[in-house]
């Protein structure tokens, strides 16, 4: 049973918004998390700086949340395997399709991209397949 | 300044992640869950987050420039390929098995749990073989291409400026310097080499000795060299030298 809470994260959304839209209208990069963190993983370029900043403060964030809020970071009820192929499935895919929930699902329908379209309603779509046949017919999960 | 408002930024982004409730697993699931007990919250951490950067999002289209960049660095596909929904549907798989996409994963960490560290490792594991599997796909298949393409396109405009003087198919050899001849040349007065990059950051990181950047102050009988990494774009520079009557060539190499 989950709380709905539709205040806090109608907020919480809002900071998301105002944050990507300072790295838009100051430094006019895209906040794609996947896209930041893939290009570091490449050789160092004039681009590395800002992205290992932004991955450093998006890192103190998650601190000060922990800090402020314990419980705001919650527990995974999944087991290691299952959090291994899940990592690279979202590593993987995130690469392949150029953006996850923040590149494609903020900045890329928020510039009304078509291919964020594309890819938001594809990952949401596949994703509640994935937990519908995870719960509700395998009846695993949480 | 840049680096700044970068780090400022992503403090922000953690702190919107925390509060709208995507660091917690069991809500991003009960999210997906549409046929169970369905939690939407995190609809309105996506409205939230879309209303304010859809307002924001049309300053691009207003302004030239960002305060802190020479232009804007925004995708410009518009094409929707197999690689952009095969992604969408394997990460939204692993979405739905774990509840972590990669921003709340990686603030996650704060908590310290082994789970979100084993996630996060097997995420940046599964970005690496991306790259890896990437870079033995594309160099054969993209880059060769256009390198090809353009020295085609040359040849083609060449033969074709000449008054059919060229074979097209045949790059004209009065065209092309190699580095060699270049480097012989460098300190002659009269040769200009023309540093022919989107970035000036580019430039200034690393440029041919002597090289100027983009066309300014060219004398009417200079020699210009124009390069850039792929040749691409000194291309475009070539023909719109040569066709304002400059004596030019391209670098090869």
């Amino acid at each position: 049973m989950n709380d709905f809470t539709p205040l806090s994260s109608f907020a919480g959304g809002t900071l998301i918004g105002i944050a990507a839209a300072l790295l838009l209208v100051a430094n006019g990069r895209i906040a794609g998390i996947s896209g930041i963190v893939g290009g570091l993983l490449r050789r160092p370029s004039a681009d590395t700086p800002w992205r290992a900043l932004f991955v450093a403060g998006l890192l103190a964030g998650g601190l000060v949340v922990h800090l402020m809020r314990p419980a705001a970071i919650g527990p995974s009820a999944v087991g290691y395997p299952l959090l291994v192929v899940a990592g690279l499935l979202v590593g993987f895919g995130t690469q392949l399709g150029s953006g996850c929930t923040s590149g494609h699902g903020v900045c890329g329908i928020g510039r009304l991209s078509p291919r964020s379209m594309v890819a938001t309603v594809t990952f949401m779509l596949a994703g509640a397949v994935t937990t519908y046949v995870l719960r509700h017919l395998l009846g695993g999960g949480s | 300044m840049r680096g700044l408002v970068a780090f400022v930024s992503g403090l922000l982004f953690a702190l919107g992640l925390g509060i709208g409730g995507m660091t917690q697993p069991s809500k991003v699931l009960a999210f997906l869950d549409v046929a169970g007990d369905w939690d939407p919250s995190l609809a309105f951490v996506m409205g939230g987050a879309l209303l304010v950067y859809f307002l924001v999002g049309r300053v691009p289209l207003a302004r030239p420039r960002p305060l802190f960049d020479e232009a804007f660095h925004v995708p410009t596909r518009r094409d929707i390929d197999t690689r952009l929904v095969l992604g969408s549907v394997l990460f939204g798989a692993g979405w739905g098995l774990a509840g972590y996409c990669p921003g709340p994963a990686l603030v996650s960490l704060a908590s310290g749990r082994a789970t979100v560290v084993v996630f996060v490792a097997a995420m940046l594991a599964g970005m690496w073989l991306f790259q890896r599997w990437n870079a033995r796909a594309l160099p054969s298949a993209r880059l060769r291409p256009v390198t090809a393409a353009s020295l085609v396109a040359l040849s083609v405009l060449a033969a074709a400026q000449s008054g059919g003087g060229a074979q097209a198919g045949v790059v004209r050899e009065q065209m092309l310097v190699d580095a060699g001849w270049l480097t012989s040349r460098l300190d002659r007065p009269g040769l200009v080499v023309l540093h022919v990059g989107k970035s000036r950051e580019a430039y200034d990181r690393a440029h041919v000795p002597g090289a100027r950047y983009a066309a300014l102050g060219v004398a009417p009988d200079d020699v210009v060299v124009a390069y850039c990494r792929t040749g691409v774009q000194a291309s475009y520079t070539y023909f719109v030298l040569a066709y304002l009557g400059y004596d030019v060539r391209l670098c090869d190499g």
